[in-house]
């Protein structure tokens, strides 16, 4: 009993130090149906708040949650792998990453090639000039 | 859990804002925590009351963080600093500034910075 209290008072000392720290506590829950309704709203609330603050970005964000749930367990996998690189890219190289995919996901393949090839020749301006020119539209 | 469900948005999103709140316990509470969770249970003796206290309060403790961390998910500070690149390589979750990223991108813009025609936009 002195050590159940020994560990609260610890918890709770945790708790107040460190905020989410205790989030980290392994714990098995249940599917999303066995979920307490407080537990749903937790989860969900991002997302709402996301979707209600933000009126222009909801069909992306509808077409977006689609696709995911298309993609086969392999694109999801890789997507993973390339949101790591997306986070560790800096907002110019994301522009320039959105610009490009845009772009070239409706070229052949041949035309993909010769626009990789020809980028990487580009100079720092040549490229900010794509750019401008190619925009994808929102 | 199978591979398929850990790469659903849903758990995307969640594994995120886990990672976000685990960057934030300093390494020292992680080493006190721990070790008090291991070794000195009797097999065979069942729990005594002040145990299940004291696991329900850390039970209501990591909801109410996890609460906290939702309804905060930029936080008011920063991850701490060193943590961040502790979780590597794709079986671990990552420290993602945004779990929303999930939604914002094109899911397909991933799986292209992923592949192996490595993007000209990351040289």
């Amino acid at each position: 009993m002195k050590a159940a209290i020994s560990l609260l008072a610890a918890t709770l000392a945790a708790g107040m130090l460190a905020g989410p720290a205790l989030a980290q506590q392994p714990q098995q829950l249940p599917e999303w149906d066995q979920l307490a309704p407080e537990q749903r709203e937790a989860l969900v609330s991002t997302v709402r708040d996301r979707w209600n603050n933000s009126p222009e970005r909801r069909a992306h964000m509808l077409r977006h949650a689609e696709r995911w749930q298309q993609m086969t367990p392999e694109e999801r996998r890789s997507a993973r792998h390339g949101m790591k690189r997306w986070h560790d890219m800096s907002p110019e190289r994301r522009e320039e990453a959105r610009a490009l995919f845009q772009h070239m996901r409706g070229m052949p393949a041949a035309e993909r090639e010769a626009l990789r090839a020809r980028w990487k020749t580009m100079s720092a301006e040549e490229r900010r000039a794509w750019l401008e020119r190619h925009r994808p539209a929102e | 859990m199978s591979r398929e469900s850990e790469n659903h948005p849903i758990d995307l999103v969640a594994r995120a804002i886990h990672a976000r709140a685990v960057e934030r316990v300093p390494p020292r509470t992680l080493a006190q925590l721990q070790p008090r969770t291991a070794g000195r249970r009797s097999p065979g003796r069942p729990p005594a009351f002040g145990w299940a206290l004291a696991a329900a309060c850390a039970a209501v403790f990591a909801f109410a963080v996890g609460m906290y961390t939702l309804v905060d998910p930029e936080g008011s500070s920063g991850p701490a600093p060193g943590l961040a690149g502790a979780a590597d390589g794709l079986s671990t979750p990552e420290p993602w500034e945004d779990p929303m990223m999930v939604f914002d991108e094109d899911p397909d813009l991933f799986v292209w910075l992923a592949s192996d025609a490595q993007p000209v936009a990351m040289e």
